[in-house]
């Protein structure tokens, strides 16, 4: 089959070089042929055929040349949606969209690393380096709620200490009679007033007590005015106390809250040796 | 040609407004898909297509007129085409172009077919049978509108070397058709 193909191909380019040789042309008739403005009945002899081939060649659009029309304005609405600032220079005075967000992702970046310095410095840092990370939380508006946790167990550690009467280890200060200690100073100091208990007047507690009545003369009295007051409290003698003065229980510690500070040894399992 | 409202349609165009592009793609997508059936024969759909992408990515950049914008986009369709005959060279299984032409020629002779009914894609096959530099030569200048300078620019030659090339791809032609001319008479004495 191809044998025979060829053998045509061959026939033609016999028959080619047989025929007469066409003249050659001159430019201004090959520039008229060339841009389709040579009506062939105009053309030199053995060019007819090529006025017609290339007036065909070059004849009005078909409808299937045309088809892509649809997918190539599609392409150019695509292109065009994504990259218009490139594509107009109308719009190049405007600050792009993605220079924006390229702005807010450095200013991010920069807290982020900011922070981080922060928290490493907070531990690690000493001098001058500390100084700068406490300003930086000030400046970014970082809030950090741990320092505000830990003085808010503070008052009431203080207070269970002070209320304790064996608890206090000063000399000469003793309980605080006009605290929490009152009404069992009171109490005591009713129970063995009537001279039976002279020589205890002297000792830390009643002479705190005295202080706080004004005088050891005024503690009957003092102490008469703490009964009755009292007694008013003692009507709701199921409610739970305060928050003031509640003591720290260790379920208000954030259950994360003390490992990161303490390192892994504190916070990890029970060793088995 | 768009002719005086190019400078508007082109304007339109790079503002992003499809129907004015699509002005610009009626106008040049037939002599772009018929310089890559010259070109590239089998891969000339596809070939126009990638045209269009950078075109439609470059437009934004192109400044001038409506003759420079005809050469600018055959630009970017003769780079298409130069670089499918690269990867074409590279396939294994792809015909030789010798077959090629051979089974071109054989059943239906597109010199006979052209001057018979003046078919557009007859011409074309004609135009492809050529050597492939005058067969470029001669599309650019018929199909693209392109004249000599802007020719010698796009392929990368001197614009006498575009002018002889023409010339022998003319007479080729010629020679072609009127041998055609004769077979036929040939065959229906």
């Amino acid at each position: 089959m191809s044998h025979e193909n060829a053998l045509a191909g061959e026939m033609r380019r016999l028959l080619a070089s047989l025929g007469s040789t066409p003249p050659p042309l001159d430019q201004v008739t090959a520039d008229q042929l060339l841009a389709g403005r040579l009506n062939p009945a105009d053309a030199p002899p053995g060019y007819a055929a090529v006025a017609r081939l290339l007036a065909a060649a070059a004849a009005p659009p078909g409808q299937e040349e045309l088809a892509g029309e649809h997918r190539a304005v599609a392409e150019f609405a695509a292109v065009t949606r994504s990259t218009s600032p490139t594509l107009t220079s109308r719009r190049a005075g405007m600050p792009s969209k993605r220079f924006r967000v390229k702005a807010i992702a450095v200013a991010v970046a920069a807290v982020m690393t900011v922070g981080g310095i922060a928290a490493a410095a907070t531990d690690r840092l000493p001098g001058s380096a500390r100084r700068v990370a406490d300003e930086v939380p000030a400046t970014t508006h970082a809030s950090v709620p741990a320092t505000q946790g830990g003085t808010a167990t503070r008052p009431g550690a203080a207070g269970s200490t002070a209320g304790s009467p064996t608890g206090g280890q000063k000399a000469g200060t003793g309980p605080d009679a006009a605290g929490a200690a009152r009404d069992g100073l009171c109490r005591a100091w009713l129970a063995g007033k009537g001279g039976d208990n002279g020589e205890r007047d002297d000792s830390t507690a009643f002479q705190a007590l005295a202080r706080a009545a004004g005088g050891a003369a005024n503690i009957a009295a003092w102490c008469k005015a703490s009964t009755a007051s009292q007694a008013d409290r003692g009507r709701r003698p199921d409610e739970p106390p305060g928050p003031r003065t509640s003591p720290p229980s260790s379920g208000a510690t954030p259950p994360g809250g003390g490992n990161g500070q303490g390192g892994g040894g504190q916070g990890g399992p029970p060793t088995t040796g | 040609m768009i002719g005086a409202s190019f400078p508007t349609v082109l304007a339109a165009a790079q503002d992003g407004d499809t129907q004015a592009f699509a002005v610009l793609w009626r106008e040049l997508q037939p002599g772009v898909l018929r310089y890559l059936r010259v070109a590239a024969s089998e891969a000339a759909e596809d070939l126009a297509a990638d045209t269009w992408v950078s075109v439609i990515r470059g437009l934004g950049r192109f400044q001038g007129d409506e003759q420079q914008f005809r050469a600018w986009v055959f630009t970017a369709a003769r780079h298409r085409a130069v670089d499918w005959h690269r990867w074409a060279a590279r396939q294994p299984s792809r015909l030789l172009p010798s077959q090629v032409l051979v089974d071109r020629a054989a059943p239906d002779d597109p010199a006979a077919e052209a001057l018979e009914a003046q078919s557009t894609r007859a011409a074309l096959a004609l135009i492809a049978e050529l050597p492939r530099d005058q067969a470029e030569v001669v599309a650019l200048r018929v199909l693209g509108g392109l004249e000599v300078a802007e020719v010698a620019r796009i392929v990368g030659k001197r614009p006498g070397a575009v002018r002889v090339l023409a010339h022998r791809g003319l007479r080729r032609l010629a020679r072609r058709l009127e041998a055609a001319g004769l077979a036929e008479r040939r065959v229906t004495q």
